[in-house]
């Protein structure tokens, strides 16, 4: 198990419910490093306030060992390679589960919010009727391009491919549908083990 | 006498009734374990009729579900979910799944909707499919009902992705580029030595060898645009330099 330097503790119970994937690497791949922020953004983009809710979570869940900071929390984010300020920095398993933990208790704080807006988007698809006349739709879907368009590199073909509003708003409702599955009683394994399809062998 | 339980979530409600193995439950048992079901039942909003079974059924559907459940967080291919089962489920479009269900051999309390030899076909919405699993996760943590019938993740290998098979058909060119590489050489060999007395300088090597040269940069690939569609753009993107 990766450790840093600091002395070993034992981890917090809360992650042991987290299985270590099959990768070669002990830490994480690209796609798992991405998806990761932008689940985060997403409940930005729902909640106001959203970095100062996952330290205080971090805090609460007794993780700050793993997210000791807001730059702590920043550089770990920044392994998304999206990013403008995209480092190569790895992002350890341990990191990334604490991570998982605190986006599922958030998404769990906002369930009635999140499946609200999952049914408004139902309805308003099926009858053909724009998003934007939604309000709290709307103004989810606003923050989150807002969010996604300052912290992304416009420069990556992976960010071009998809500037559009359009498409950001496709990948917001994605984010938020894959947040309802978070919200359940085995969303955070379920979340965790998505994270890794495809990537083990 | 038969034990009911439920997991009621809004469209969707799971029934499971069964049996008690132990042949002494103390009066203060309050949850005894079912280990032997006899019948389950799933209510969905999405329909009036109820979809009954017995234990081939009720197993099917909690694998079905639990299988697609993690292809639809990951949109990953997961050849599991597509093997062909009592009970499936089928993408339809970002917003519709098809739960479809074959009948049991039995065959008992089951209507055909629309179908006339009993299959079933019921679309869910994306929430109502999410009520689906969640009931379907709330039994898989009850551990004393059908304790053998539990929660099984495992992430899908990279070999049944398109990631995966996109190296393959990445490989492809490279051998070919390789085995032409071969040829040309056996052809200059055969060549014969000028006349001249100055020294023969080796001919250049074709380029087409590294045709099917993964490229590996510092920026993702360049090969899908504003076709790929937000989720898969992640896993085309992203990891094909891996």
């Amino acid at each position: 198990m990766q450790l840093d330097s600091s002395p070993v503790q034992p981890l917090p119970l809360i992650l042991d419910s987290l299985p270590n994937p099959a990768i070669e690497e002990r830490t994480c791949p690209r796609r798992t490093r991405s998806q990761i922020d932008l689940i985060l953004l997403a409940i930005e983009a729902l909640e106001l306030g959203g970095s100062e809710a996952i330290l205080a979570l971090a805090q609460e869940l007794e993780l700050q060992e793993i997210i000791k900071n807001r730059v702590n929390l920043w550089r770990m984010r920044s392994t998304n390679p999206l990013r403008k300020a995209h480092t190569r920095r790895p992002l350890s398993l341990i990191e990334a589960k604490a991570l998982v933990v605190i986006t599922c208790y958030l998404a769990r704080r906002l369930t009635v919010v999140i499946r609200q807006l999952l049914l408004a988007y139902q309805q308003m698809r099926d009858k053909q009727i724009p998003l934007e006349q939604n309000l709290r739709l709307s103004n989810y879907l606003e923050r989150f391009r807002a969010h996604f368009r300052s912290r992304m590199n416009p420069r990556r073909s992976g960010v071009i491919a998809i500037n559009s509003n359009e498409k950001l708003d496709e990948l917001a409702l994605s984010l938020l549908e894959q947040l309802l599955f978070c919200t359940g009683t085995a969303g955070m394994q379920r979340f965790w083990i998505s994270l890794f399809d495809g990537e083990v062998e | 006498m038969t034990i009911q339980r439920s997991y009621n979530l809004p469209n969707c409600t799971l029934i499971v009734e069964g049996l008690s193995e132990a042949t002494f439950s103390a009066e203060s048992d309050v949850r005894p374990l079912i280990s032997i079901l006899v019948n389950a039942e799933c209510h969905l909003a999405a329909t009036t009729q109820p979809l009954v079974g017995g234990r081939d059924f009720f197993e099917s559907l909690v694998t079905a579900v639990s299988t697609y459940a993690q292809e639809f967080l990951s949109k990953v291919h997961h050849p599991d979910a597509h093997k062909p089962r009592l009970v499936q489920l089928q993408k339809v479009n970002d917003n519709r799944h098809r739960l479809i269900v074959q009948p049991e051999i039995s065959g008992e309390g089951l209507h055909a909707d629309s179908h006339s030899n009993g299959v079933r076909q019921i679309d869910l919405t994306t929430v109502q499919l999410f009520d689906l699993v969640e009931a379907v996760d709330q039994f898989f943590a009850d551990r004393q009902t059908l304790p053998d019938l539990s929660l099984q993740l495992m992430p899908v290998s990279k070999r049944y992705t398109s990631s995966g098979q996109q190296l393959t058909k990445q490989a492809v060119p490279a051998t070919v580029g390789v085995s032409s590489l071969a040829l040309a050489a056996i052809a200059f060999f055969f060549v014969p030595i000028p006349e001249v007395q100055r020294p023969v300088q080796p001919r250049p090597q074709s380029s087409s060898s590294h045709s099917g040269h993964l490229a590996i940069g510092n920026n993702d690939s360049d090969q899908y645009l504003a076709n790929s569609t937000p989720h898969n753009f992640l896993e085309k993107t992203l990891y094909d330099d891996c």
